[in-house]
Parts: structure tokens; C-alpha cells; sequence
């Protein structure tokens, strides 16, 4: 099983793209679309992904506009992190079935009424935004490697981040991760771009998160 | 002059012709096109609970610039005739991204259904104790500081 993690872990780093790649591109245009469009709301997504994309040419800076854009319009939900936690470790069979069905729906309605949410949402407003943008975008689940989870102890996977297709090449990123950090005492979600996440360095993911495929 | 009168009555008889044949194009082009052009309205609910969906957004594939919202009973009427071969996107938050393909025969009574995008949510985000550590949350963790608060 271990083995057969590490070597999924290196055909994942060696096919990989990097943001590096991207060297000569400058993204302080797609940076500046989603900075005018802060607080746009959520209700209608192809809208929000035309205006974020139409005035880029390429797929890199209409997919950074989309990302810059979630990351610093959408906060974590730390309320909904814990009930679905305690859910999620309480409930099995049929009542978790019912349960993911429940919280999808409050997830939802977080994210278009507080812009909100938990890892998936980011992971799955990147994506629509993505694929409303004519890019080709999917949800990664795996686990967290800095959440003390390491390939001994792998569990229920408990992180979502995305795989997107840039000109032929896949990149990974973690919006949630860009976005900020929950600062618990004070109980508020400190929004802090971080962007090491976006178009991340194979080795850097491979430090950062495990993947299942 | 015997000539030149055959050659006029030709001429004329010719256009005749002309404008016949292509009154006759013109109307049947007319008929086909009103065919297969057609007004697409309908109602746009959730498959869960059969609920008609406002604020579903409606736009045709090929353009996307080109589309409508459902109104608040779910309703909408697409602001351009469609024909065979267009394809419709309907799109909301939560649901699965619908299409619908223009059919050649007249349409009625449109329904479409948008089913619930049932994803598993995790919930892995990053916390912060004080401002020299990362660390990212852990059930046991959780549960720690949800004493202390």
C-alpha cells in the first residue's frame, strides 16, 4: 500500500506542470479583474466567470483571475468545519448518506449567502468557475499531509484541492490554503493570500498533500 | 421586326420564369425556416423535490453571451429562436450543470430538472494558534479547542 503511494506520489510529481512555467507571464492584469470584482455576488457564476476571463487571452491568466478571485472573495467556515467533523466521525452507513446530502445543501447556501465554506466549496467554485470559462478543471480529494496525516495513518481523506488542464499540462492548486487561516482564539478567519498553492511545485505539493490516484 | 417581337416575348416570358421560380424559393425557405426555428420556453425545477428554480441561469452553448435567467415560478422564454443543433446550458450553484439539445419537431411544455451536485465535503483548512505557527486541523485538536472556547 505504502509502496504503492510513493510510487503514484512520483508519477504524480513527474507529470506535474509548475507555476515556472509560466515564467513569462505576467498576472497582474488577471489579478486586478478579480480585485475589481471583490464582494460580486454568487449567484450566478457564469457571469462572475465571464467577467473574471473575457478581457484575458490566456488560459493561465483567466484560470489565475478565477483563483485570485475565490481566494480572496470566499472564507473558511470554521462552524461548518466542526459539524462536519463531528458528523462525519459520529454517523455511518444510510445516516451519513443523509447527512453529506444535508450539508451539501447548507454548504451551498453558505457559500451564495456569506461566502462561505469548507475546503470542497473552494475546490468546487474554482472548478464551476473553471469549466464556465471553457477550461478543464476537476476536484482532487485526498488527505492534508501537514494535518499530522502521513502515509501510516491515512484515515477518511480530509482535503479537497483541484487539478487543472493549462495549455495540455495538469497543475495542482489548493485554494483553501491560498485563501488564509482560521485564527481560532479571536474566532475569525483571517484572509492572507498565500501563493505557494496556486500552480504549486511538485515537490512542494508532494510535502503538502497525498493524493488517491 | 418579326424577329425583334419573338426575341421581347422571350425575354419577358423569361422573367416571368425568374420571378416565379423565385417566389416559389422564397416561400419555401420561409416555411422551413419557421419549422425549424422555434421559440424555446419551459420550466426549469429542482429533481429533488419537483420545486420550479428561480435565478437558474439559461445560454445557448455556442454563445454564451446569448441567455436568460428562470424567473421567480421557475419560468423562462429564451430570447432567441433556436433550431436543431443548438444546445442549452442551464446552470445554479449546488446543481449540476444541465444541457439540452434543440430537437428538430416543435417543442412543448419544456421541464428541466437539475439535479443536487452531490460532491463528498472534507474539511481540511488551515488554523492558527498563534502567529508563529501553521498547523492545520486535527479531530483531536478540534475537539480541544472547542472546550476552551
Amino acid at each position: 500500500m505504502i509502496r504503492a503511494f510513493i510510487l503514484c506520489a512520483l508519477c504524480c510529481s513527474v507529470s506535474l506542470g509548475q507555476v515556472t512555467d509560466f515564467k513569462t507571464t505576467h498576472f497582474y492584469k488577471a489579478d486586478s479583474i478579480a480585485e475589481r470584482l471583490t464582494a460580486h455576488p454568487l449567484i450566478d457564476l457564469k457571469t462572475l466567470a465571464d467577467k473574471l476571463t473575457s478581457q484575458l487571452l490566456t488560459e493561465q491568466e483567466k484560470f489565475r483571475a478565477i483563483y485570485k478571485w475565490v481566494c480572496s472573495n470566499i472564507e473558511a467556515d470554521y462552524e461548518l468545519v466542526l459539524l462536519n467533523k463531528q458528523n462525519r466521525t459520529k454517523l455511518s452507513g444510510d445516516q451519513l448518506l443523509q447527512w453529506n446530502r444535508k450539508f451539501n445543501k447548507m454548504v451551498f447556501e453558505a457559500l451564495q449567502r456569506d461566502h462561505k465554506t469548507v475546503c470542497t466549496g473552494y475546490a468546487y467554485l474554482v472548478r464551476e468557475l473553471a469549466l464556465h470559462a471553457g477550461l478543464t478543471c476537476v476536484i482532487v480529494n485526498g488527505y492534508a499531509k501537514h494535518a499530522g496525516v502521513d502515509g501510516y495513518t491515512l484515515g477518511d481523506v480530509n482535503h479537497s484541492w483541484n487539478k487543472i488542464r493549462l495549455n495540455g499540462k495538469w497543475y495542482v492548486c489548493d485554494a483553501t490554503w491560498s485563501s488564509g487561516i482560521f485564527n481560532v482564539s479571536a474566532g475569525k478567519f483571517i484572509k492572507k493570500y498565500d501563493d505557494r498553492y496556486f500552480l504549486m511545485e511538485p515537490t512542494f505539493f508532494l510535502q503538502t498533500h497525498y493524493t488517491l490516484e | 421586326m418579326k424577329s425583334k417581337h419573338y426575341t421581347s416575348s422571350t425575354n419577358m416570358y423569361f422573367t416571368l420564369k425568374v420571378v416565379m421560380v423565385s417566389l416559389i424559393v422564397l416561400f419555401v425557405s420561409a416555411q422551413v425556416n419557421a419549422q425549424s426555428h422555434q421559440v424555446i420556453k419551459g420550466t426549469v425545477k429542482t429533481s429533488e423535490d419537483n420545486q420550479p428554480l428561480p435565478g437558474a441561469n439559461i445560454y445557448l452553448k455556442s454563445l454564451s453571451s446569448v441567455g436568460t435567467f428562470s424567473d421567480s415560478k421557475g419560468e423562462f422564454e429564451f430570447p432567441r429562436l433556436l433550431q436543431k443543433g443548438d444546445t442549452l446550458v442551464f446552470s445554479f450553484l449546488g446543481l449540476k450543470t444541465t444541457e439540452y439539445g434543440v430537437p428538430d419537431q416543435p417543442v412543448t411544455s419544456l421541464v428541466i430538472e437539475m439535479e443536487a451536485d452531490l460532491i463528498q465535503m472534507v474539511d481540511e483548512i488551515l488554523v492558527e494558534d498563534d502567529e508563529s505557527s501553521r498547523v492545520a486541523l486535527l479531530p483531536k485538536r478540534v475537539r480541544k479547542q472547542k472546550n476552551n472556547r
